[in-house]
């Protein structure tokens, strides 16, 4: 009797034949072409745009916070090139990091973010201060007393929140996926973001989607925290080429 | 010694040496008309990160991580629409005949493995393929998967118990 393991037989009947692909060079120059400052720039826009949606929900859960004196959560994180509220900073979504300040590595190794003082490509000891937003800022030193130098709350780099990991989780699996594709449509992103909620068991979080024109087919995300609530915004679609 | 050339060469010489494993990567996993647009927004990451992309272990593993979210985005939007938008190996069955192997393995045999891969669910079967048809090692699998090495190679171990499972369940596995 002979057993064939089903493993070894579809490593020996491979689907596909790579023999004969040739690199598409249309492709490559289509691609390369498009130079880093545009890309930058888009990406920027459209993290400028889920930045201001989160804004917008962080300013309802300070509202919230006065209200009912509930813990806060830290959601938006920017990080300065120096110590200062000045100069350039990078914007970013809290991602699901053990520590508050591992979302500010990627800009730094990235070299979005330069300092004089800092070689190039490498990430700095890095201090995470609350700021007046609630969101977190963190500063190219290891100097605790940089937050109350620039009037702002130090934030331990190792402060566990499993409430924060989780909605976290949800932000970041939900931008991961809106920046899959230049333009996510309404239909597509609703039922993302209720399968996403589902895998995260947020069972009691909804989604809400705002009335948009035939014009904004493509969706971006607003959060409402305290009130357990995604909101999908239709807007328009990128320009060509971004 | 430090790569002096401009990361644009670099990214043109990665995407050459890629190109061929990754369209077959979506190949693999796609229906053939959305092969192309899948391979363009894979690189279209890959280009916009390319210093995580260049800097990588194995390219082709990044891209492959990449690739899986793009083609479960498209498995999760061809199941919502009800299309026939993935392949999931499905559209191989039947489709090898007499290849060298052929001669110790049954086609139905082949057939068999084929639906039983396509029976399991998407995360096995990225797994299994990713071993079985992308030659992987368990490390280039951990970085494609988002994994450790040690998670990688329990899950693809009980991948592959469960791929054995679902092509005893058709009858196969003994002669």
């Amino acid at each position: 009797m002979q057993r064939r393991d089903p493993f070894d037989i579809l490593r020996q009947h491979d689907p596909a034949d790579t023999a004969r692909i040739v690199p598409d060079e249309d492709l490559l120059a289509a691609i390369t072409s498009t130079r880093p400052n545009v890309r930058r720039r888009t990406s920027v826009r459209r993290r400028a745009l889920l930045i201001a949606a989160v804004i917008l929900a962080l300013a309802s859960i300070a509202a919230a916070w006065y209200l009912t004196t509930r813990p806060v959560l830290t959601l938006a994180v920017t990080c300065y090139a120096e110590l200062s509220l000045e100069g350039d900073r990078h914007g970013t979504v809290a991602g699901s990091g053990t520590s508050s300040v591992d979302d500010c590595r990627y800009p730094w190794e990235a070299e979005i973010l330069t300092n004089p003082h800092v070689e190039p490509g490498s990430v700095p000891d890095l201090t995470a201060c609350v700021n007046e937003m609630n969101g977190l800022a963190v500063f190219p030193t290891a100097d605790e007393d940089i937050c109350e130098q620039l009037g702002l709350t130090y934030r331990s780099p190792d402060r566990p929140s499993d409430r924060l990991d989780t909605v976290s989780r949800l932000q970041k699996e939900i931008t991961e996926f809106i920046l899959l594709s230049r333009c996510q449509l309404l239909d597509d992103t609703e039922a993302e973001v209720t399968e996403i909620l589902a895998r995260l068991g947020l069972d009691d979080w909804t989604v809400i989607r705002r009335a948009g024109n035939p014009g904004e087919p493509c969706g971006s995300i607003a959060y409402n925290v305290p009130d357990r609530t995604v909101i999908i915004v239709p807007i328009d679609p990128p320009p060509p080429g971004g | 010694m430090t790569d002096r050339r401009s990361s644009d060469e670099r990214f043109t010489e990665a995407y050459r040496s890629t190109y061929p494993e990754l369209v077959a990567y979506c190949r693999r996993r796609l229906t053939s008309n959305r092969v192309d647009d899948a391979v363009a927004e894979i690189y279209t990451v890959a280009w916009s990160k390319r210093d995580q992309f260049l800097a990588a272990d194995s390219q082709l593993a990044w891209l492959y991580a990449v690739g899986f979210r793009v083609v479960s985005t498209e498995y999760r939007r061809a199941k919502r629409r009800r299309l026939l938008g993935l392949r999931l190996f499905q559209e191989d069955i039947g489709r090898f005949v007499q290849s060298p192997d052929d001669r110790a393995v049954d086609t139905d045999d082949v057939d068999r493995a084929f639906r039983a891969i396509s029976s399991l669910r998407v995360d096995d079967q990225e797994i299994i393929a990713l071993a079985a048809f992308e030659g992987l090692s368990y490390r280039e699998i951990a970085e494609a998967t988002g994994r450790s090495e040690t998670s990688a190679r329990t899950a693809l171990h009980r991948a592959r118990q469960r791929l054995r499972d679902a092509y005893r369940q058709l009858g196969g596995g003994s002669r």
